[in-house]
This record gives C-alpha cells, sequence and structure tokens, in this order.
C-alpha cells in the first residue's frame, strides 16, 4: 500500500482511553484459517477470528476511564518496530479474579479491545511482510496483574492486568465478530 | 484445518421466519449490533436485525 496523506478533518471525534470489557482467548483456541488483511500493507483485518470447537473468548470487565492502551516504537535506526500495552481495571480481588490471572499468565493470548473511537483492535496476530495478507498467531503475553486492597475505605480496590505485544505494527482493526459461544 | 460443525437452534418461533445463514457460532459479539444471542433471539429482535442489515439472518420465503 503507498503513503497516504495523514490530514485531520476539523470536529473529528477523538475521545481517549478504552471502552471495556475486553476479550482474551488463548492463542491455543484459535481456529486455521487465520484470517488475513483486507489488503497487503494494510492494517485492518478482513474475515473473523474463527475459534476451535466449544472455544469461546472470554470477557474482562473493564471499569470505565481506567483502562488505556500505550504504543510505544523499540529498537533502534533499521530496526523499528512496535511494542503496544494495554492496561484494563478489574474492580475486584475474589476467587474469579485469582483463578482468571492464573490461568492467563504465562500463556499467548489474543485479545480484542475496543478504542476510544469505537474501533475494535486486536492483539495477538499479526503481519510479519507488509507484501502479502497473512496473518500469524504471535500471542501477546500478560506482563502486569498488579492488584491492591488499599488501605481505607476511600482506596482503590482491584486489580490493573497489563498486556504486550510485540510487532512491526500497532493493535490491527478488526470488523469481525467475536465468538463467545462454547456450545459451537 | 478445522472440522467445527456449526449446528444453531434457533427458538421456534424465530425458526419459523428465519434461517441463520453463516453465523459464526450461536453466540457473538458483532462489531455493529453488540451481542447476538441466536439461541435466544426473539421474532422482535430478528426483524429489527435483518432490517439493519445484519447478514447472518435470512427470512424464510412465504410458503403460499
Amino acid at each position: 500500500m503507498p503513503l497516504e496523506d495523514l490530514d485531520w478533518k476539523a470536529g473529528q471525534d477523538n475521545m481517549a482511553g478504552i471502552i471495556g470489557p475486553a476479550w482474551v482467548v488463548p492463542i491455543d483456541d484459535v481456529d486455521a484459517p487465520l484470517p488475513a488483511l483486507a489488503a497487503a500493507g494494510g492494517v485492518t483485518i478482513s474475515g473473523n477470528i474463527v475459534l476451535k470447537s466449544l472455544k469461546k473468548f472470554f470477557k474482562l470487565y473493564t471499569t470505565d476511564q481506567a483502562a488505556k492502551a500505550d504504543y510505544n516504537s523499540v529498537g533502534v535506526r533499521d530496526g523499528m518496530s512496535k511494542e503496544s500495552i494495554i492496561e484494563l481495571k478489574y474492580p475486584g480481588d475474589d476467587e474469579a479474579v485469582a483463578k482468571f490471572e492464573r490461568e492467563i499468565q504465562n500463556t499467548p493470548l489474543v485479545i480484542i479491545y475496543t478504542d476510544g473511537n469505537g474501533k475494535l483492535r486486536v492483539m495477538g496476530l499479526i503481519n510479519l511482510d507488509k507484501s502479502v495478507t497473512d496473518l500469524k498467531l504471535r500471542g501477546a503475553y500478560l506482563t502486569g496483574g498488579n492488584g491492591t486492597t488499599g488501605t481505607a475505605n476511600a482506596d482503590d480496590h482491584g486489580t490493573t492486568f497489563q498486556f504486550t505485544m510485540n510487532a512491526s505494527h500497532r493493535p490491527l482493526f478488526y470488523t469481525g465478530t467475536i465468538d463467545v459461544d462454547s456450545a459451537t | 484445518m478445522s472440522d467445527k460443525k456449526i449446528n444453531i437452534k434457533l427458538p421456534a418461533e424465530v425458526a419459523e421466519k428465519f434461517q441463520v445463514s453463516g453465523a459464526p457460532s450461536g453466540r457473538f459479539v458483532d462489531p455493529v449490533f453488540g451481542e447476538v444471542n441466536l439461541y435466544t433471539i426473539t421474532v422482535k429482535q430478528a426483524q429489527r436485525l435483518v432490517n439493519r442489515g445484519f447478514k447472518y439472518l435470512v427470512p424464510k420465503k412465504d410458503k403460499k
């Protein structure tokens, strides 16, 4: 895809933050064939992420106004790429949180979240060669799960999950569906 | 390659008027329509979705 103008329209929406919930699935549960980019050199996935039989995406509830994504450039000249990090705040400290965290830690994941413009973004599916539309599974990982009970009643009480993905690009845009059906 | 079978049973009154077409599963989050549950969908919900261009439900032809 050739270079295009990067302009800004007056009055364009540009709300900050991430809108919850996020959706999480281990990459081992993703079925073949993977979807592909809509066009070589593009950043939008065409088609659905299909899961294996009886597998589903799991919802990760996120407190509003407490989630964000950072898209950091890493590397040196002629070796630059992106490290994308999302942080999602879950407001609790019960058995469900402990179990969820234990299951996802050290597990490569596909994660779908909604950005402030209402666009679905995918971590864990990447394009390695911008001359082709093929995608590969390179999971995003849990890189932080700091929780606190707080001290006083007015304090915070919850867990901030941090997930990190490495690729040549930011999390890709996704216009497909999110399978939440464990019966098929 | 996938051998996943998709067998989605619509509620009876919905199945009289609509059939499933290419749905990825019985429950899914659609980027436009939000969470869709084809197992419990009502006729009204199905009609609203179809009117708005939902591609995974197709009206059945009236048998006259």
